[in-house]
């Protein structure tokens, strides 16, 4: 979707609010920090947005805002009430029971996460459906080309995961 | 242009997404589809899986009440916000006859103040770094060097996706750590020889790069590797253990580099591993 100069912030929330969310949560792994992050964005956003010169950039913006709103939070913030081996050899954080009950989301975020780490935020975005991959490349600050690749090698690894859980699901099913 | 070369820009192509077939790469590439039946026949094949696993993200569930939230949320904030600003502005900031700041004499005491406050702590450092070359611990706060108490609070707030790469071999992890260009230990200590790991994380502090290792055995073992030329604080000559909140930590110096062990414990704990 290209963004409209003459939005006002309402429409800016309604045309971006759920994709936010939806990348929110494709990196908290948590409905709460995924809302709490979107909210989050759109705070900022009214706060610095008038300094944005270029309004149709706004998209870009507000995901590169909520990308680094993440990564803030997550250099500041990561008490753990207990150090346990186990928790660490949970990959990507705890699961909502509310995303839980959604199988088919829940298939793509668990074979998003068997993706090694550098290739995951790209190919989130990239699924989701929002930017272009020259933006994607301006939201995770790293040139084109390299985003090029890294989709290139992601998909390629997402895409054998994928098979192999959606066989599995239908195996469970039929079983 | 060639079928690799198309495949991979391709790839960039989502289903359903005009905007990506109007970028001009992908255009090109597209035009490759007219003539080549096995290229056309693999990204049919491609657009099914990418249309597969867009449309399982896009159910990701959004909370209804989301937007409603949001803008309610900002409404309360501009209310908020907006009437005091002005209050405040008024009742802080009065119009007051402007008087240039170098006039201000308190300006001035203040200034000299200021200036000879950084004359006594730099005095104080100085005599601080010169005690430090002799005695290791005086440049230390409370005998634990400041890299140590950084780790400490590091591994506090570890979590899951804090690691850089996950894997069970630590020979992977090395590799990965030598070449994204962070610190990878030349040898590994005692027992970690023979523990799986968990997986490697990079910091930095004070322009000094660490990287670390976790292993993993009956307890976790963090392996911190840093360059002995850019240690920040006084390199110890033997090696030395401490304890700090409740963790135990070996700091040595092997070759061009320094070493810290921590694990969750008593010092009692480090000779079992080395």
């Amino acid at each position: 979707m290209k963004t409209n100069p003459t939005l006002n912030f309402e429409d800016i929330v309604s045309a971006y609010y759920q994709p936010l969310y939806r990348f929110g949560y494709s990196l908290a792994k948590n409905e709460h920090e995924a809302g709490d992050l979107a909210q989050q964005t759109f705070f900022i956003y009214a706060e610095k947005g008038d300094s944005l010169r270029d309004k149709s950039k706004v998209k870009s913006w507000l995901f590169t805002t909520l990308y680094r709103e993440f990564l803030r939070r997550r250099r500041k913030d990561g008490r753990m009430d207990s150090y346990e081996p186990e928790l660490l050899e949970s990959v990507g954080g705890s699961e909502e029971p509310g995303i839980r009950r959604s199988m088919d989301a829940n298939l793509a975020v668990e074979a998003l996460n068997e993706v090694d780490p550098v290739y995951r935020e790209p190919l989130y975005l990239f699924y989701l459906k929002d930017l272009s991959y020259k933006e994607i490349a301006e939201v995770l600050d790293v040139p084109i080309g390299t985003i090029m690749s890294r989709l290139s090698r992601g998909k390629s690894q997402l895409r054998d995961i994928f098979k192999r859980k959606e066989s599995e699901t239908s195996d469970e099913a039929q079983n | 242009m060639e079928r690799e070369e198309a495949k991979n820009i391709l790839q960039l192509c989502r289903p359903n997404n005009p905007s990506d077939r109007e970028d001009p790469l992908v255009a090109e590439a597209l035009a490759c589809l007219a003539t080549d039946t096995e290229l056309s026949s693999w990204f049919e094949e491609q657009q099914a899986l990418d249309a597969r696993i867009s449309t399982h993200l896009e159910s990701i569930h959004v909370p209804e009440d989301l937007k409603t939230n949001i803008l309610a949320g900002m409404r309360a904030h501009a209310l908020k916000t907006k009437p005091s600003q002005q209050d405040e502005s008024e009742e802080k900031n009065p119009v007051i006859p402007f008087k240039a700041w170098w006039r201000n004499p308190w300006i001035g005491i203040a200034a000299l103040f200021v200036v000879l406050m950084v004359i006594a702590v730099t005095q104080q450092n100085t005599n601080k770094s010169q005690l430090a070359t002799n005695n290791s611990d005086a440049a230390m706060l409370g005998g634990i060097p400041s890299v140590v108490q950084f780790l400490s609070t590091e591994i506090d707030g570890l979590k899951p996706w804090s690691f850089d790469k996950r894997a069970d071999q630590a020979s992977e992890l090395r590799t990965y750590l030598t070449s994204s260009g962070a610190p990878s230990p030349a040898t590994l200590p005692g027992k970690l020889n023979h523990m799986s790991t968990i997986g490697c994380v990079t910091y930095t502090f004070q322009k000094t790069k660490l990287s670390m290792i976790c292993f993993k055995d009956e307890a976790v073992y963090h392996l911190i590797t840093l360059e002995k030329a850019q240690y920040p604080d006084v390199l110890p000559v033997e090696p030395q253990v401490f304890e700090l909140e409740d963790k135990a930590f070996r700091l040595w110096v092997e070759d061009d580099q320094v070493k810290i062990l921590i694990v969750h414990g008593n010092k009692q704990i480090i000779p079992k591993i080395i």
